[in-house]
């Protein structure tokens, strides 16, 4: 994919925030897949990229069921060699639309769903989601989440899609070698992306790439994929405490000593959790 | 980009000018944006400036850019400032230090 | 060749959606539409409708994916009623709003109180605002020949906005009648295949980069959607006069005026109350009393033009109405319409309304004797005994 078809297939002029990370991301899946697509949204604040391919909207909570529905008309003209994209945010994905993509999910239906996570409503100017971590201020937590962010990854892997891979914007290689497997996949793929956002999550907004390669230095995000149940951990970094994600965030400045080590130790079980599981399939007795 | 048309209209379309695939959602017409395309360099209170010397072409800023603003061309780093929003993130990421923010001048 | 069977509303709209040679149809089970769609689901799984059937996990999702299909091109149908309609409501407007020829079987149910399952408008009627057309069935028949002209009105250029088809709650959706199913390649020549003109998501198409002030175009896409409306009206006509002279089975476009020669007075009908009505005007007739009736078939667009012709021409208005708009500016939905579409004549009619038919309460036919003598006693006096009559209520 040549330079000059990422510029052609995304233009600028969008309205998102400087430094959003939405459009960033895009560019990526762009990049991974050329022109033969056709992308159902609206997928969050960040999705407002200005895309020259086929884009049809309907609204934000309808998470996967538009382009399931193109995916079947689609396959009923006999057009196979067009990847329909579902782009939702965290908040139409975890909330609103997600009984939803259990549907999708759970019809295999084949379609890519990208879940643009920045954490929270963002669009709204910023209220939780069931995607927000915990400890993190928004509009509607004022005083810090008191919940852990709900663990979509592992939700979709007990609804036996053939893929399902987390990404983020600091690591393109990883997350456009993903976004191409998916594609070569018959069946419902599921694509988690780490969006970190400048205006909800309170950091300078030329930090975005740093915080998005920070989270998954210090595990607070961790890449891997789910391929037809078998796990596989696609960068295991040197790992940084959590304290250097949570710092420059805004909206973790409330957080007391206690607080970041409860983090740290949750992000250790995670990790440790993770690693048992690398290389082993999902789905089979443990 | 024989694959996009572009249209210019200085005054709001009339209802018999809009096309009717174009209501509500963006078939047809630039996805997530309604199909408008707005000059967003006015945006930006300090501007990307990029020191031919330094720069390696290493494409980051370009991997980067949200606005997409940043082409790798042959002479070097072009950044289209009819768009860039001066969010800083080519100066952060760039491994060699070549790009710096410039206070924009009005 | 056309062959006759005896089938309920239910099974005469899967047969029209086969007929119709559907591709994607998005479902999701509610009483009274059930059967429509598992009918469907066996045509499918034994070959006779090559078609996506896709089972969905609600209703907002089942108009969503046909939503999609349909901008991708594909023929599509679905069914549903009360609770699911308003489940999909912000789908709907969004499916009228994009253009998208959508065809859906409403099978009329009332809006939740508990258990209630049975009959009334309210669930189709609630949808008159935004761009959906809707048309009424008084059987079975009816039910078949109103869907496949649905995809003719709905996919003509001038119109493409999405057509509900309104059946009641188990007195058509579930009561047998005799049907003629016509030939499929009859259908075929009535019907060609689906290719919207202007949304066809492809990335073949190209896409237009629009250079120009902020976009603030709302106000001009509804009023797109207030021409295709006016639009659909000469589209209905002609769609039924077809259908007539291929098919043998005429119903007057948006609606029908029964015995309306020489009378003093008309009720006006949706849905299967009709049948009923019929049978009664046709015994009063005998009996030499200046009875008509209008049936109503299409709400939206509403027939405006043609009510005022016959308004032109009778004494008084008797709208029968199987729903309820609680504090309206006077009665049913329908009336409140009527009352609208007649305002500018300079002789009006008396207009009464009756209100009937709530839940399902079956509609006898010495109520409906009981309404047509009301409307005879104002055209005669001249003014009504009562404006709006709850005619069951047990009081």
């Amino acid at each position: 994919m040549s330079k000059e078809d990422v510029h052609a297939l995304q233009l600028p002029g969008h309205l998102c925030c400087p430094g959003c990370a939405g459009p960033i991301g895009s560019k990526l899946i762009l990049k991974a897949l050329g022109r033969r697509v056709i992308c159902f949204g609206p997928g969050g604040c960040g999705g407002m990229a200005v895309k020259t391919v086929p884009c049809f909207t309907l609204h934000f909570s309808g998470v996967g069921t538009g382009a399931g529905g193109i995916a079947a008309a689609l396959e009923m003209k006999g057009k196979t060699d067009i990847t329909v994209l579902s782009f939702a945010g965290d908040g139409g994905t975890s909330d609103i639309g997600f009984g939803k993509l259990s549907a999708c999910a759970e019809r295999n239906d084949n379609i890519i769903h990208l879940c643009c996570d920045n954490e929270g409503y963002m669009m709204t100017g910023i209220q939780k989601s069931s995607a927000t971590p915990y400890k993190a201020w928004t509009t509607t937590t004022p005083t810090g989440k008191v919940t852990w962010k709900k663990d979509l990854v592992m939700i979709m892997a007990y609804h036996y899609v053939p893929y399902i891979a987390t990404a983020t914007i600091a690591y393109p290689e990883d997350f456009v070698g993903k976004v191409k497997k998916a594609a070569g996949i018959q069946g419902f793929k599921y694509i988690h992306i780490l969006q970190p956002c400048p205006t909800g999550w309170r950091f300078p907004s030329e930090q975005t790439v740093e915080i998005s390669r920070l989270a998954v230095q210090t595990r607070a995000w961790n890449l891997y994929e789910i391929e037809e149940g078998t796990v596989r951990i696609t960068q295991k970094p040197k790992p940084k405490p959590v304290k250097e994600y949570l710092a420059p965030q805004g909206r973790f400045r409330h957080l007391a000593e206690p607080d970041v080590e409860e983090i740290q130790a949750f992000v250790d079980s995670q990790w440790t959790r993770l690693e048992r599981l690398d290389g082993r399939n999902l789905w089979e007795a443990q | 980009m024989e694959k996009v048309q572009i249209k210019r209209f200085s005054r709001p379309r009339t209802w018999k000018e809009l096309p009717i695939e174009t209501a509500g959602s963006s078939i047809n017409q630039l996805g997530g944006s309604g199909g408008q395309v707005v000059k967003t360099g006015d945006w930006r209170a300090f501007r990307p400036a990029v020191d031919a010397d330094k720069c390696v072409q290493c494409g980051m800023c370009e991997t980067f850019c949200p606005e997409n603003a940043i082409t790798i061309k042959e002479e070097g780093v072009a950044v289209d400032y009819d768009y860039c929003k001066g969010c800083g993130i080519c100066v952060h990421e760039c491994r060699v230090n070549a790009i710096s923010m410039v206070k924009e001048v009005v | 060749m056309a062959v006759r069977k005896l089938m309920d509303g239910n099974e005469a709209g899967a047969y029209a959606a086969k007929l119709a040679r559907v591709e994607v149809i998005g479902v999701y089970p509610i009483t009274p539409q059930t059967e429509m769609v598992t009918r469907l689901a066996r045509m499918v799984a034994d070959g006779e409708l090559r078609a996506k059937y896709i089972t969905t996990e609600s209703e907002h999702a089942a108009m969503s994916i046909c939503a999609g299909a349909s901008a991708a091109g594909a023929r599509v149908f679905t069914a549903s009623a009360s609770q699911g309609i308003v489940y999909m409501e912000e789908v709907l407007w969004a499916v009228a709003g994009q253009r998208l020829p959508v065809v859906m079987a409403i099978c009329n149910r009332s809006i939740a109180f508990a258990g209630s399952v049975r009959a009334t408008h309210s669930d189709s009627l609630l949808q008159r605002d935004n761009g959906w057309i809707q048309m009424y069935c008084e059987n079975s028949q009816e039910v078949l020949d109103t869907i496949l002209q649905a995809y003719r009105i709905a996919e003509n250029r001038d119109v493409y906005l999405p057509v509900a088809v309104c059946l009641d709650a188990f007195s058509l959706t579930h009561t047998a009648m005799p049907v003629e199913i016509p030939d499929q390649k009859d259908v075929d020549a009535f019907l060609p295949p689906y290719r919207h003109e202007y949304v066809q998501l492809d990335p073949d198409i190209p896409q237009e980069i629009v250079y120009g002030p902020e976009p603030d175009d709302v106000t001009e896409y509804t009023y797109q959607r207030e021409v295709a409306m006016q639009n659909a009206k000469a589209v209905i006509r002609e769609v039924d006069k077809e259908y007539g002279r291929r098919f043998g089975r005429p119903y007057g476009g948006p609606l029908e005026e029964y015995r309306c020669d020489g009378a003093e007075g008309v009720l006006v009908t949706m849905g299967s109350i009709t049948g009923t009505a019929k049978d009664v005007v046709d015994e009063m007739r005998g009996r030499g009393e200046p009875i008509g009736l209008v049936k109503l078939r299409a709400f939206r667009p509403f027939p405006s033009e043609e009510l005022r012709a016959i308004a032109g021409r009778v004494k008084a208005i008797g709208f029968v109405d199987r729903n309820f708009s609680l504090g309206s500016a006077g009665g049913g939905i329908g009336c409140v319409e009527t009352a609208r579409a007649l305002y500018p004549m300079e002789k009006r009619p008396t207009l009464l309304d009756f209100i009937i038919g709530l839940e399902g309460r079956d509609v006898t036919p010495e109520q409906v004797e009981h309404i047509a003598k009301r409307v005879l006693d104002a055209a005669r006096t001249g003014k009504a005994e009562r404006e709006v009559e709850w005619v069951q209520l047990r009081s």
